[in-house]
């Protein structure tokens, strides 16, 4: 907001930002609402409502204040699981705490990000919230692809799987829960791999596909271009050097990092990706950490006039 | 030097790329990797660059004159020379205290060639008087993606001493008929009583000595009163201004400080009373400053005092027993003695019949009231703790006030308004009672 008058370019650049997450929100709502809460995700939504209704000093503790809250209660939970000789109030605050519970809440987390990254008045923090929600949504986005690919093992195997489930306290499974699972294992399992045995034993999205998988990369590119353009877009000084400055680092990044994305893609098969994805990122840091170290002051040029 | 935007950027690549690579996303994973090693490689690039040929810029600053009055420009001159191979882009600014009005490039941006000097000129004003410094210069420059950034110091520091404006004391200075306000003229300072100048003649009392009588005035009125003739003497007054310099009178705001307007009221009127052919000296008192002028005629005092003041900027703490003590081991000559503070922090002081305050000095203790330099608050929660505690200090402070006239100091609460008028009326007071 400019003396009063909305600045539609700088939301323009919001949405272009967070586009590959509105397009993933969109796309896995279409195969997951009808398997989450929606108590949990209009509370949720809700505190966003609510942090932008409450006086300007109060917002940064709205947020705060729900995830004490919400701890509590699981706290609360919990105690009442070990005893029983609680206060009858709270008996009453107990919540479920079950795998649902925990996909809904990651889902509507998703949600909120989306919508802070989209309102947000500071580019940096709308890139904050489009990548933390990406992260969030990609694997909403596992979750349904395994829902797309494994309903048909699923029901194959049905009474396998839901003894598999009632082991771990789950009864009467719907798809989202059974893919939720199977994807969060996956996902730990891979870690487990790779932390104590240092290589990639199953990533879900490597093999499984989705019907966006060919709108991605395009999506990807807009959000990629909105981010330079909103980084860039406040310059007024010497805008032809600077130009000219930002130019030479897409293409030295793009050079470096486009050959050791294709050996990484070619050693893949070895289980190697990742070490060589991380070893490439690694060295970058520390260039960059190298070359930030503060300027020695040059004592010939500049002396004390006093 | 990367900012911690360029970290918390990075950060939040690096974790989706994490998040992406879990999963296998590979769509996810080019698009994080790509954008990590292009804001890599524009950090990296300006470090190279730009951010090492900052510090091949010299600068060296000219400022017209180190001694100037309130008010008064003084003109500064940058001259920046590119020492580097390379052409630079940068910002900068001349680091000023807030009480400099400016005018002229004192900040901008710069693109200096190699071997390239560019000059550039600026004017600055002091709204208030003291010592300030001017610079260091801060040269600074960021990378494209505003991710990085080195900012750079130079050394070159100077000093503008600030004197009271001649505005302020103007009225003082001239033969304006403000003048008249608290001086009759020349040689106002006379003594009735013995002396070689005839002043006018009485009613006789028993203690007259017999031989003034005016025998040429005997039975005027009714045929057997006498008359006594009344001579009188040139004396010179000594006024001494004992003032309270510490950390309390450094309030205000730009152009409204209380030392600044405590400084040139004094100023004026030490000005009013040299012209009445009196003696003015002046101890500028605190912690961390022990300032004397002794009592003197003539206008050299008082230009001592203004350089003596203006090389310095309020500072420490203030104590009456100090003060007390000080007066009584300088101040030789028989005087009146004007002590003006704002007694800050008057809840410390603990009343009581000292007999250092009995050190046999015509005092005079001027009570300056604050109120009036307290900045305006737009908050109404910070202005109502504001008022409440000025309200508490001023029933303080008058309750002091009383304490000090109970002993025999004559003490008043004055506000900036009242400060010239009370002084010098007990000025006239004090000229003919001693």
């Amino acid at each position: 907001m400019i003396h009063g008058k909305i600045d539609y370019s700088h939301y323009l650049l919001n949405i272009g930002i967070m586009f590959p997450s509105i397009f993933l929100l969109i796309f896995v709502s279409t195969y997951i609402l009808p398997y989450v809460s929606a108590a949990w995700i209009a509370l949720i939504v809700a505190l966003f409502f609510l942090k932008q209704l409450v006086p300007r000093r109060y917002k940064q503790y709205v947020y705060p204040v729900a995830i004490m809250v919400f701890l509590l209660l699981v706290l609360n939970t919990l105690a009442l699981e070990l005893t029983q000789s609680i206060l009858p109030i709270l008996s009453e605050l107990r919540i479920t705490l079950s795998f649902g519970t925990m996909a809904t809440i990651t889902f509507a987390l998703g949600l909120v990000t989306v919508a802070e990254g989209l309102i947000s008045p500071k580019v940096i923090v709308t890139i904050g919230e489009s990548f933390g929600s990406l992260v969030l949504l990609i694997e909403q986005l596992g979750i349904v692809a395994v829902m797309l690919t494994g309903n048909q093992v699923f029901l194959a195997t049905e009474s396998g799987v839901v003894s598999y489930l009632a082991g771990l306290g789950v009864y009467g499974p719907n798809p989202y829960i059974v893919a939720f699972i199977t994807t969060v294992s996956l996902e730990a399992y891979a870690l487990y791999n790779l932390l104590i045995f240092g290589y990639q034993f199953y990533l879900p999205l490597t093999v499984l596909s989705t019907p966006v998988d060919s709108i991605m990369p395009f999506i990807f590119m807009i959000s990629a271009g909105s981010i330079l353009i909103s980084l860039y877009v406040k310059e007024k000084r010497n805008i032809a050097s600077r130009l000219g400055m930002i130019g030479t680092a897409g293409i030295a990044g793009a050079l470096v990092a486009l050959p050791i994305l294709l050996v990484s893609q070619e050693i893949a098969s070895y289980g190697y990706q990742i070490f060589v994805i991380g070893l490439g990122v690694t060295i970058l840091l520390i260039v960059v950490a190298i070359t930030s170290r503060k300027v020695p002051a040059n004592e010939t040029i500049n002396t004390s006039l006093k | 030097m990367i900012r911690k935007t360029g970290f918390a950027l990075l950060s939040a690549l690096v974790f989706g790329l994490m998040g992406a690579t879990l999963l296998g996303y590979s769509d996810a994973i080019l698009f994080f990797f790509l954008l990590i090693f292009i804001v890599g490689f524009d950090i990296i690039i300006f470090n190279l660059i730009l951010a090492s040929s900052i510090p091949e810029i010299s600068v060296v600053r000219e400022v017209g004159q180190s001694f100037v009055r309130k008010g008064q420009f003084n003109d500064v001159i940058l001259r920046f020379t590119n020492n580097s191979k390379r052409s630079t882009d940068f910002s900068y600014f001349d680091t000023l205290s807030s009480v400099f009005r400016t005018e002229g490039e004192y900040q901008g941006d710069l693109r200096l060639a190699p071997g390239q000097t560019i000059v550039k000129k600026y004017s600055i004003s002091a709204t208030a008087i003291g010592k300030y410094g001017v610079g260091p210069i801060i040269m600074y420059a960021d990378d494209p993606l505003h991710l990085a950034m080195v900012t750079y110091a130079l050394p070159s520091k100077d000093e503008v001493k600030v004197a009271p404006s001649t505005t302020d004391i103007f009225s003082r200075r001239s033969e304006r008929v403000s003048n008249l306000l608290y001086t009759r003229g020349l040689h106002i300072s006379r003594k009735v009583g013995q002396g070689y100048n005839f002043y006018g003649v009485r009613e006789y009392t028993e203690n007259d000595d017999f031989r003034y009588v005016a025998w040429s005035r005997y039975g005027l009125q009714n045929g057997e009163d006498l008359y006594i003739k009344q001579m009188e003497e040139e004396r010179q007054v000594n006024v001494v201004f004992v003032i309270d310099y510490s950390e309390s009178v450094n309030q205000g705001t730009p152009g409204h400080f209380l030392f600044d307007t405590l400084i040139s009221q004094i100023t004026a009127m030490s000005l009013g009373i040299l012209k009445n052919h009196d003696s003015v000296g002046y101890l500028v008192t605190s912690s961390e400053h022990d300032i004397y002028l002794k009592p003197d005629m003539g206008s050299t005092v008082v230009d001592r005092f203004e350089r003596a003041i203006s090389a310095i900027k309020p500072g420490g703490t203030f104590s009456v027993a100090d003060a007390f003590k000080k007066i009584k081991d300088r101040v030789k000559k028989q005087a009146i003695i004007f002590m003006i503070t704002p007694f800050a922090y008057p809840e410390e002081f603990r009343t009581g019949r000292d007999p250092l305050f009995q050190i046999g000095k015509k005092i005079n203790l001027v009570i300056v009231s604050r109120t009036d330099f307290v900045p305006e608050r737009q908050d109404s929660v910070e202005k109502r703790m504001v008022l409440a505690t000025l309200d508490r200090e001023s029933r303080w402070i008058r309750g002091i006030s009383r304490f000090f006239n109970s002993i025999g100091i004559r003490s008043l609460v004055v506000n900036e308004k009242n400060i010239v008028p009370f002084v010098m009326g007990e000025y006239e007071y004090g000229k003919v009672t001693q």
